[in-house]
């Protein structure tokens, strides 16, 4: 698997070069590691790092990255004048960490999809060059793709896609100038097409051999349907299936069933604020009306659940030759092949990996 | 009742429709409701009695035992574990590869799996009627789970407005 490099003197494309101990080759179904190759880069001398002369801005922005997220890292590169990256932009670095390739990869998803709601969700997006725009598109449809022909990850590369949707809308409708506002509107159009595709095909699995006789979703028990609406969990969502039909209205529409939402995660994922926000109980008081519980859960869930950090890190940075290389990948360091045992890589999350190029 | 006969012992269930069915007790006793019905009972090891399943018919109760049997040996969550955290994305790939059923069976599995009382398979398959409703809009949800609209449109609209929040 190839990973990304932050000096320029890995910048070739030669990716035999970069494994460390193994040569990749580049095939249909994705890189390949070359068997017979194990020894015959491991003499090869520690590259030297070319210092960029990067932006003191950037510079002042990893370091304060790596001041508050990796206290070790963050020492003991002090003193040192290195830095970090030769990539100047985030899509650059997506194309060089073979982000399309990686979809292939279930695992990676949850990561891949967080970069892109980041990218839309922190205006990133416009900023980007074309090509890098292009190739956003081109990451969606892989994994889309993949998604479809797998049947995993289907429900969140929804949740992505309409987070796309609504982010380029915002763009091409605040957009002042009319080039934007068109590209957004054409880029709409695509991600349009892509969702109609993957619904349709929902649609399809789900739907199939269903009979007059079956059992409906609406046959089930209330206390079986309260199960699956915690399992929801977003306050959105759950009001989304209580506007379909006035039975599940009257579910939604319950103190019961956000007071348990409240106990459910609540105790799973306790915080201090958490406990500010139900000081006075309200999972256990029942005489709270149902409009306090809900407000309670979904000001907990937007201000304290969403924020709270549970990114995959899937991506991991050596603090030795500050390579980035996906988690199951080889690593390719010549420090980690002498030093087998020393553990030198730290794990980035999205916010962190978007946070590198900007 | 002892742990041997929990172990070696076989009980007889009776569908809805009449079948019955011979299965492992180390198997079954996935299931807490017939569980506390055998100890209740005191239903000896090898015995003729037939315990009846009048919720659940022969089809989903065999799909049921297949889950149970591969699952039997599977660390039981004590009741402390209700604290897990609670993920939608995580179900184990061999459910995932048992639940690629059509919506009717999937909620017969719930309603079995409830009836049943068995954990595990409650959890899993709600996790995939989770995942179905998610990141859809209602129209959405209701095509996909062929849900009739009840509401008038005046219903709808004061919905709509009181809760403003949800379209954010």
């Amino acid at each position: 698997m190839p990973f990304l490099g932050h000096s320029s003197s890995y910048s070739g494309s030669n990716k035999s070069e970069k494994s460390g101990g193994k040569k990749w080759t580049k095939t249909l179904s994705g890189w390949k590691p070359v068997v017979g190759h194990t020894s015959e880069y491991k003499l090869k001398e520690t590259p030297k790092v070319v210092t960029p002369k990067d932006s003191e801005d950037r510079k002042e922005q990893v370091k304060k990255m790596l001041e508050s997220s990796f206290v070790k890292y963050s020492k003991r590169r002090q003193g040192t004048s290195r830095e970090s990256s030769s990539y100047t932009s985030i899509g650059q670095a997506m194309l060089q960490m073979h982000f399309v390739l990686a979809t292939e990869n279930t695992k990676y998803h949850p990561f891949i999809i967080q970069i892109i709601k980041l990218l839309f969700e922190e205006s990133i997006y416009p900023s980007l060059s074309g090509s890098a725009q292009l190739h956003v598109f081109n990451i969606l449809e892989s994994l889309i793709t993949y998604v479809i022909r797998t049947e995993d990850n289907h429900s969140s590369c929804v949740i992505c896609l309409n987070d796309v949707v609504y982010n380029l809308k915002q763009v091409s409708r605040n957009s002042p100038n009319l080039h934007c506002k068109k590209q957004a509107q054409a880029q709409l159009k695509k991600i349009y097409n892509l969702k109609a595709i993957l619904m349709q095909y929902i649609e399809n699995k789900y739907t199939r051999e269903t009979s007059e006789t079956s059992s409906h979703l609406s046959s089930l028990p209330d206390d079986c349907l309260r199960q699956i609406i915690i399992l929801v969990q977003n306050p959105i969502e759950i009001f989304n299936l209580g506007r379909t039909c006035r039975r599940f209205w009257a579910i939604v529409y319950d103190s019961r069933l956000w007071r348990e939402l409240l106990r459910t995660y609540s105790q799973t994922h306790y915080t201090q604020m958490m406990g500010d926000y139900i000081g006075k109980n309200y999972h256990i008081q029942n005489e709270v009306t149902v409009d306090t519980a809900m407000q309670a859960y979904r000001r907990w869930y937007n201000e304290v659940y969403v924020k709270m950090d549970q990114s995959p890190r899937i991506i991991q940075l050596c603090t030795i030759c500050e390579f980035l290389y996906w988690e199951d990948s080889i690593h390719p360091c010549i420090y980690k092949i002498n030093h087998p045992k020393t553990k030198s890589s730290i794990p980035i999350n999205p916010k962190e990996f978007i946070d590198m190029y900007l | 009742m002892t742990e041997a006969t929990l172990t070696s012992g076989q009980i007889k269930l009776e569908s809805s429709d009449g079948e019955t069915v011979t299965v492992p007790l180390n198997v079954i006793k996935l299931s807490a409701t017939i569980k506390t019905m055998i100890e209740d009972l005191g239903i000896e090891e090898d015995n003729d009695d037939v315990v009846p399943l009048p919720n659940v018919t022969h089809v989903i109760l065999n799909k049921v035992i297949f889950w149970c049997d591969h699952h039997k040996d599977d660390i039981q969550p004590s009741e402390d574990d209700d604290n897990k955290e609670k993920r939608v994305d995580d179900i184990d790939p061999w459910d995932k590869e048992f639940l690629k059923v059509d919506q009717g069976t999937l909620f017969e599995l719930i309603q079995a799996a409830n009836y049943l009382d068995i954990k595990g398979l409650l959890d899993v398959t709600c996790k995939t009627v989770a995942n179905m409703i998610r990141g859809k809009t209602p129209e959405e949800i209701r095509k996909t789970f062929n849900i009739k609209n009840d509401f008038t449109p005046e219903e709808e609209e004061q919905i709509r407005k009181e809760n403003a929040w949800c379209e954010e």
